[in-house]
C-alpha cells in the first residue's frame, strides 16, 4: 500500500474535491481523474498534457497536478501524458459509466545522466522463445545489464508475452557500437548460430590505449607501441575471432585500416610532462579522477592504461567494473600475457560472473584449443551469459539468432517482432511506483531480483549552471537517484573537468541520496564541476564573474 | 611438504640409473604455484603458495632460475606464432615482437617467482633469490622484483 506520507497532497486534494462539489458524472457516461505527479518526492506536475490517443479530448493539469476528462463513453483508452523535460507516458484505462476513475501517473525525467557507453549499463530484457526439436517453449524472461544477468523471472515481460525478442533499453548509453544492420550481414542467414564464418565485419569496439611514461623511459614506450601494433593488438582480434565473439577490436589487414577505432597515445601530464598519477594514479581507486579529465580519458571508449607495477605485481591486468567502469582497464606494461588484453576487454564487455567471469563456457570467449590458455581463465562450470555483441546484433538484425548457455546447454532465440524502443530511456511500467529509481524495478510480477545489478546512482541531479565570483566560492547539493536495494556508500565525488590551478572542488559531505560540494575559483573563467555517483554524474557550469542563463 | 611428483620421480630414477631419461616428461610446477604464475586479476593465489613454506621453494627457486617449465614456453610460443586468419590474409607478427612476448611470459615467472620466495622468507629462499640475483638478468622488472624480495627476507647475498 502506497504511504499517504509519501503523497502528503493527497490528502488534502481528494478531501477538497469533494467539498468543492465537483460534479459527478453522468448516469451514462465516464469520467478520468488524471493525477500527475514528477521528481523524486512525487511533486504535483502542473501543465502537462493529459490527452486521450485517438481522440479529440485533452486537458492541462492543475496547480495540483490534476487533469478531468469527463463526459467520457465508458471504453477502454489510453491516457497520454506529456510535459517538457519529462518522458511521455502512457496508461491503458477503461472508463465505466457513472465512476470517476483515478489515474495516477509518475513522469520519469528524461534527463538520462551520461554515463560509461560500452557496456556497463547496457540494459537488455530478453524474452526468450526457445527452438526445440518440436517447434518452441517460452523460456523464463531474463533482464541483462551488460552481460550480467540481473533477474531471471517467470513471465516478467507481461505485455510482451512470449516472444522470442530482446530489447536494448538504452542504446543512447551505447552509442560506440556500430549500429547499422549492414555491418552486421553474417547474422542474417536463417539458422545461423551466430557468426559461424567470422567475415570482416564485426562488432567494433573503440579503445583508446595509454601508454603510460610511469617506469617507461622513451625507448621503453615506443617498444610497447611496437608490441601493441604489430602482436597484441592483432593477437587480440585473433582471439576474439577464434572464439567467435563477433568483436572487431582492430582491424588487423591494412587494407580495413580503421584508426577510429583503435588509438594509441601517450600518457603525459600536459603541465609537468610527467605521468600525472593525481589523475591515474595506479588502480581502481581513481576511476572518479580518471574520468573527470579529458585528456587522458575518452568517455565513449574502452581505455587502457599500461603501465608497469600495477597492484604491487600481483595482477598483469585488471578492469574497473566493480569500481563502475568496465571500459576502465590497467595492464602491466611488461607482465602481461598476450592474451590479458582481451581478457580485460571481456570483464568490460560484462564477463564479471561467475568467479569474475573467469569461465571457460561464456560462449564468444571460450578457448577450447588450450584450457590452460583460455581468455577468460579457468575454475566455473557453468554459466548462463552471452555477448553484449550477440544482443546488439539481435537487435539490429532481427533475423539474427541469440545463443545461450543455460547451465551447460544452449538455447537459441531469436527475435520474432519489431524491437521496443522505449522513448527516453525510460523504463515502461504499469507500476507507478517505480520512478525515478533505478531501472530493475521495470521487473515486475513473477520475477525476484536477486540483486541490484549496479548498486549505485542511476542518475545525478545537480543545479546545471552556478554563477562564482572571482576570489569565492559557492556550494552546491546533488541527488542521487538509485535504487532501494542499493547499499553503496560514498554517493558523492566533486571534481573539475579540467587541468586548471584556478577552480577547485571539494566534497563537503554525502549521505546515502544526496551530496554537497564546494567549489572555489581564483580567477576568471568558466569551468566545469562534475558531481559523481557510482557510475553517473552531473555537470555544473561554473560561471565566474557572469551570470548564468 | 610436497610429495615427488611421478614425473619428476621418474626422470630422477631413470637419471640416477644411468639411463637416457628422454623422452622428457613435462614436469609441471604444482598446481598452487602454477596458478599464481598464471593468474590475470590474483586474489589469493600468492597467499597460497606462500602457505606452502619451505616445500614452495625448491619450485620457486627452479621459476625463477630457468624461468616457465619448457612445456609452457612451447605451448605459449606456439599460440604466439599462430598465423592469424584474417579474412584475406594470414599475418604473423614480426619475430622481434614473438621473443618480446615469450619474455614477458619468461620474465612474469621469474617475478612472480621472487614474489614468493621473498614472502616465505629463510634461508632457502634468500639463497634462491641470491642465486637469481647473480644470473644479472636483463629484464629490469625481475632485478628490481629479486631486490624487493631480498629486502623482505632481511637477509644480503655474499
Amino acid at each position: 500500500m502506497r504511504s499517504s506520507a509519501r503523497f502528503p497532497y493527497a490528502r488534502v486534494l481528494v478531501p477538497a474535491l469533494f467539498l468543492a462539489g465537483c460534479p459527478a458524472p453522468s448516469p451514462t457516461m465516464g469520467a478520468l481523474k488524471v493525477t500527475v505527479v514528477q521528481g523524486e518526492a512525487g511533486d504535483p506536475a502542473q501543465a502537462a498534457t493529459v490527452r486521450l490517443v485517438g481522440k479529440p479530448i485533452a486537458a492541462s493539469t492543475n496547480v495540483g497536478g490534476v487533469a478531468d476528462l469527463t463526459n467520457l463513453v465508458p471504453g477502454p483508452y489510453t491516457v497520454r501524458v506529456g510535459l517538457i523535460g519529462f518522458c511521455q507516458t502512457d496508461r491503458d484505462v477503461v472508463v465505466t459509466a457513472g465512476v470517476v476513475t483515478d489515474v495516477f501517473i509518475w513522469l520519469c525525467s528524461d534527463i538520462v545522466a551520461p554515463t560509461n557507453p560500452v557496456a556497463d549499463r547496457l540494459l537488455a530484457l530478453l524474452d526468450l522463445r526457445i527452438e526445440t526439436a518440436t517447434g518452441s517453449e517460452c523460456e523464463n524472461d531474463r533482464l541483462v545489464v551488460g552481460k550480467r544477468t540481473a533477474a531471471v523471472g517467470g513471465n516478467a515481460l507481461a505485455l510482451a508475452g512470449c516472444r522470442g525478442a530482446a530489447w536494448i533499453l538504452s542504446p543512447d548509453q551505447a552509442p560506440a557500437f556500430s549500429n547499422v544492420a549492414a555491418d552486421f550481414p553474417w547474422t542474417a542467414g536463417a539458422g545461423d548460430s551466430y557468426a559461424p564464418t567470422l567475415p570482416a565485419q564485426r562488432l567494433r569496439v573503440p579503445v583508446t590505449i595509454w601508454i603510460s611514461d610511469r617506469d617507461m623511459d622513451a625507448a621503453a614506450r615506443t617498444a610497447l607501441r611496437a608490441k601493441l601494433t604489430d602482436a597484441l593488438l592483432p593477437k587480440a582480434n585473433d582471439l576474439f575471432r577464434e572464439n567467435l565473439s563477433g568483436i572487431q577490436l582492430v582491424a588487423d589487414e591494412a587494407a580495413e585500416a580503421l584508426p577510429e577505432i583503435i588509438d594509441v597515445v601517450t600518457v603525459v601530464d600536459p603541465v609537468t610532462g610527467d605521468h600525472p598519477f593525481a589523475q591515474i594514479g595506479s588502480n581502481c581507486d581513481f576511476v572518479a579522477s580518471i574520468r573527470a579529465t579529458p585528456v587522458i580519458y575518452k568517455p565513449e571508449r574502452f581505455n587502457l592504461y599500461y603501465l608497469n607495477n600495477i597492484l604491487d605485481g600481483s595482477a598483469k591486468g585488471y578492469n574497473c567494473v566493480a569500481q563502475g567502469a568496465p571500459n576502465i582497464i590497467f595492464i602491466d606494461a611488461d607482465g602481461a600475457d598476450y592474451f590479458t588484453l582481451p581478457h580485460e576487454l571481456g570483464h568490460g564487455l560484462g564477463l564479471t560472473l561467475p568467479d569474475w567471469g573467469h569461465s571457460e563456457q561464456v560462449p564468444g570467449f571460450w578457448n577450447d584449443a588450450s584450457g590452460a590458455l583460455s581468455i577468460m581463465g579457468r575454475g566455473a562450470t557453468a554459466a548462463t551469459y552471452f555477448s553484449v555483441g550477440q544482443v546488439v546484433r539481435m537487435q539490429v538484425e532481427p533475423s539474427s539468432w541469440l545463443n545461450v548457455s543455460v547451465g551447460g546447454s544452449s538455447i537459441r532465440s531469436r527475435q520474432t517482432t519489431a524491437p521496443l524502443v522505449t522513448p527516453c530511456g525510460c523504463p515502461e511500467s504499469e507500476s507507478t511506483d517505480d520512478c525515478p529509481k533505478l531501472r530493475t524495478d521495470i521487473v515486475r510480477t513473477g520475477t525476484q531480483v536477486a540483486s541490484a545489478p549496479f548498486p549505485m546512482a542511476c542518475y545525478v541531479k545537480a543545479p546545471p549552471c552556478l554563477s562564482v565570483l572571482p576570489g569565492s566560492s559557492t556550494s552546491f547539493d546533488a541527488k542521487f537517484y538509485t535504487s532501494p536495494a542499493a547499499t553503496t556508500t560514498g554517493y558523492g565525488e566533486a571534481s573539475v573537468v579540467s587541468f586548471t590551478p584556478l577552480m577547485k572542488a571539494t566534497l563537503q559531505s554525502e549521505s546515502p541520496g544526496q551530496a554537497t560540494a564546494e567549489v572555489s575559483v581564483a580567477g576568471p573563467g568558466t569551468g566545469e564541476v562534475r558531481m559523481y555517483g557510482g557510475g553517473a554524474f552531473a555537470s555544473v557550469v561554473i560561471r565566474v564573474g557572469s551570470a548564468c542563463p | 611438504m610436497n610429495a615427488p611428483r611421478p614425473g619428476r620421480l621418474l626422470a630422477m630414477t631413470l637419471l640416477l640409473a644411468g639411463c637416457d631419461p628422454a623422452p622428457v616428461l613435462p614436469v609441471l610446477p604444482p598446481a598452487r604455484i602454477l596458478r599464481w604464475m598464471q593468474c590475470q586479476e590474483c586474489r589469493s593465489e600468492k597467499d597460497s603458495v606462500v602457505a606452502m613454506g619451505a616445500g614452495a621453494v625448491l619450485d620457486l627457486r627452479t621459476l625463477l632460475l630457468d624461468g616457465p617449465p619448457p612445456v609452457l614456453v612451447s605451448l605459449v610460443a606456439n599460440e604466439i606464432q599462430k598465423p592469424m586468419q584474417a579474412p584475406n590474409a594470414t599475418y604473423v607478427p614480426p619475430a622481434p615482437q614473438i621473443d618480446l612476448l615469450l619474455e614477458d611470459f619468461r620474465s612474469n615467472y621469474r617475478v612472480r617467482a621472487s614474489m614468493a620466495l621473498g614472502a616465505i622468507g629463510g634461508d632457502s629462499a634468500r639463497h634462491a633469490l641470491c642465486a637469481g640475483k647473480a644470473m644479472n638478468f636483463q629484464r629490469q622488472e625481475v632485478v628490481k622484483a629479486i631486490a624487493s624480495a631480498l629486502v623482505l627476507t632481511g637477509g644480503t647475498c655474499p
